[in-house]
């Protein structure tokens, strides 16, 4: 498992220890302002705040770049897209029929560097923040909501246990790749037909297994007494301390700055 | 096949912070025909070291040769389909891997992916399904239907039915009832004796460990430990504990009877019968 979207990596840095609302906060924050950056200065900007963000994490640096190289591609083809099929500015460039122009390049940077920015700020806060964090976190800032009959904490525990199943899963299925590549099972060829086949082999017992699971947890959670948030303690409390409030407050202070400087 | 282990080391997610190490210069030679028992303390290696015996790891450092093929960790995966028809590995929970609407095509399956035609495929479902100790008429039931025993030996007939040389088995009998766990061990024994096959076995029990293996190795901490006959591992009862694993009942049993009366009873006493004989030997000398 290459892949590190979405995955928390353990350290003692200061953004690990903050206050999971003020990084959830700051990521939002931070991804809508994205959508106001319009040029060069304010995706400077946006750019160097986050490289700051993502130096802080104490989590090796080419380690982080290998685990968005998949996403890479997707970032190009946006970039291609955008850059043959924006006629604007000047031609740049000439071949036969296709054309690349000033404004079709820059938007395809722009486009794509906004597409990079916002996966890596999402990166940013999985690395930094367990599962139960951001649900602790999501449960919290949405609590208001609750006069309104929201079911904010059934949400958020619904979000902490699929989250929380995501590794358990992923385990589960290289296991059952395993197993069924040894009774021959080629997952990394063959026609179509065949195809099909392993993707049945591998999907069946997995999806069997994750409603058996569900139910058991179910059994187990009512066995034990649950009911809902009603009158329900926390073992990990939020703590909010001055360096939270630092995120935040930067994190707002960048966002007045782009909206000063954009074009 | 011989099965021979060089220099093996094995780490998961290799350069990532999430590497793991799990088998630290792994020496190991199984020879054709043998019964090898590999025991070892939970999370000592022995699964990852079964998966490099078909090559579902590679080793991240060292060799592993199997009979003609040799892995290393610039192995394809697509090349390892002979391999694997050849070695057959039973997973932990092996019933997790059912299927199948019926049992019948669920056990069919492993052949039919190495290319056997429907009709053999069929037979050899049927021969298995026997094999294993169940009644024929499950053939067209539905494996989710069955107790959780029945799934496991319908697994056990699916992996049994491509008739591979070495199989591979991982804890087999891990939650079965004490009769069924002798039923599938005693099966074992039978098919390696006549089939001629290389058996490899997990177990946490040493009983079954000094009952069928030719030989034992402890796994520990990622390392081989120590290998030999059951007899020579299971004899030094308190290095053994050191490490975290027990000897049979019986060797305990030897020992406290031992102390009691204040003799030797001649003879290794690894199975029941070993002790009886012993303990004749000793009172009867061996009349009776
Ligand atoms: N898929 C995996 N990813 C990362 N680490 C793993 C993985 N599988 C096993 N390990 C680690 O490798 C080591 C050896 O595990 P292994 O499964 O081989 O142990 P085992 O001897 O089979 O244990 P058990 O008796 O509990 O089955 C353990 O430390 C384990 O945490
Ligand atoms: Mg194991």
């Amino acid at each position: 498992m290459n892949v590190i979207i979405g995955r928390y990596v353990p350290s003692n840095s200061v953004i690990h220890r903050m206050d999971p609302r003020a990084k959830l906060l700051a990521m939002f924050i931070y991804a809508a302002s994205v959508f106001f950056a319009n040029n060069g200065v304010t995706y400077a900007m946006l750019t160097a705040f986050l490289f700051i963000l993502l130096l802080l994490l104490r989590v090796p640096f080419s380690f982080i770049l290998k685990g968005l190289r998949p996403v890479l591609w997707i970032v190009l083809f946006t970039f291609l897209l955008h850059a043959f099929l924006t006629k604007e500015g000047a031609t740049l460039y000439q071949i036969g029929e296709l054309a690349i122009y000033e404004g079709g390049l820059q938007k395809g940077v722009f486009i794509s560097l906004r597409f990079l920015l916002l996966i890596a700020m999402t990166t940013w806060l999985t690395i930094s923040t367990t599962p139960v964090e951001v649900t602790d976190a999501v449960e919290s800032i949405f609590g208001p909501l609750k006069r309104f009959r929201v079911p904010v904490h059934e949400l958020a525990l619904m979000m902490s246990i699929s989250l929380r199943f995501i590794p358990t899963l992923m385990e589960e299925t290289e296991k059952m790749i395993k197993a069924q590549a040894a009774r021959g099972v080629d997952f990394y060829g063959g026609p179509f037909g065949e195809r099909i086949k392993a993707m049945t082999a591998l999907l069946i017992p997995l999806f069997i297994h994750a409603f058996k699971r569900a139910e058991e947890l179910a059994i187990a959670m009512e066995a034990r007494g649950y009911r809902g948030g009603e009158g329900r303690t926390k073992y990990r409390l939020l703590t909010w301390g001055s360096i939270d409030t630092w995120l935040l407050a930067s994190t707002v202070g960048v966002t007045i700055l782009l909206l000063l400087f954009r074009a | 096949m011989d099965i021979v282990f060089e220099q093996v080391d094995y780490i998961y997610h290799a350069n990532s912070p999430f590497a793991q190490r799990a088998l630290y210069e792994v020496d190991l030679a199984i020879e054709h025909g043998t019964f090898v028992a590999i025991v070892g303390h939970t999370g000592s290696g022995k699964s990852t070291l079964l998966q490099h015996l078909n090559g579902l790891l590679v080793p991240t450092n060292g060799k592993v040769r199997i009979g003609e093929y040799t892995l290393t960790n610039r192995q394809k995966q697509k090349q390892l389909k002979p391999l694997r028809r050849k070695v057959g590995v039973v997973f932990q929970f092996p019933e997790h891997q059912l299927f199948e609407e019926t049992v019948e095509k669920d056990i069919c399956f492993g052949p039919l992916n190495f290319g056997v035609s429907e009709d053999v495929a069929k037979q050899k479902a049927k021969e298995a399904l026997a094999l294993v100790g169940l009644p024929e008429q499950l053939l067209s039931r539905s494996p989710f239907d069955l107790s959780g025993g029945q799934m496991r030996r319908v697994a056990i007939a699916g992996i049994l039915a491509m008739e591979p040389d070495v199989l591979v088995l991982d804890e087999p009998t891990a939650g079965l009832d004490p009769y069924g766990r002798k039923e599938i061990m005693e099966l074992f024994a039978r098919l390696h004796r006549e089939r001629q096959l290389t058996t490899v076995l997990v177990t946490h029990h040493m009983e079954d460990a000094a009952k069928y293996a030719d030989y034992v190795v402890v796994m520990q901490k990622g390392t081989v430990w120590k290998t030999g006959t059951p007899e020579a591992i299971f004899h030094d009862i308190d290095e053994l504990q050191q490490i975290g694993l027990n000897v049979p009942e019986t060797v305990l049993l030897k020992r406290k009877l031992e102390e009691k009366i204040g003799r030797e009873i001649p003879s290794p006493c690894l199975t029941n019968e070993q002790l009886i004989d012993g303990i004749k030997a000793l009172f009867f000398g061996g009349r009776l």
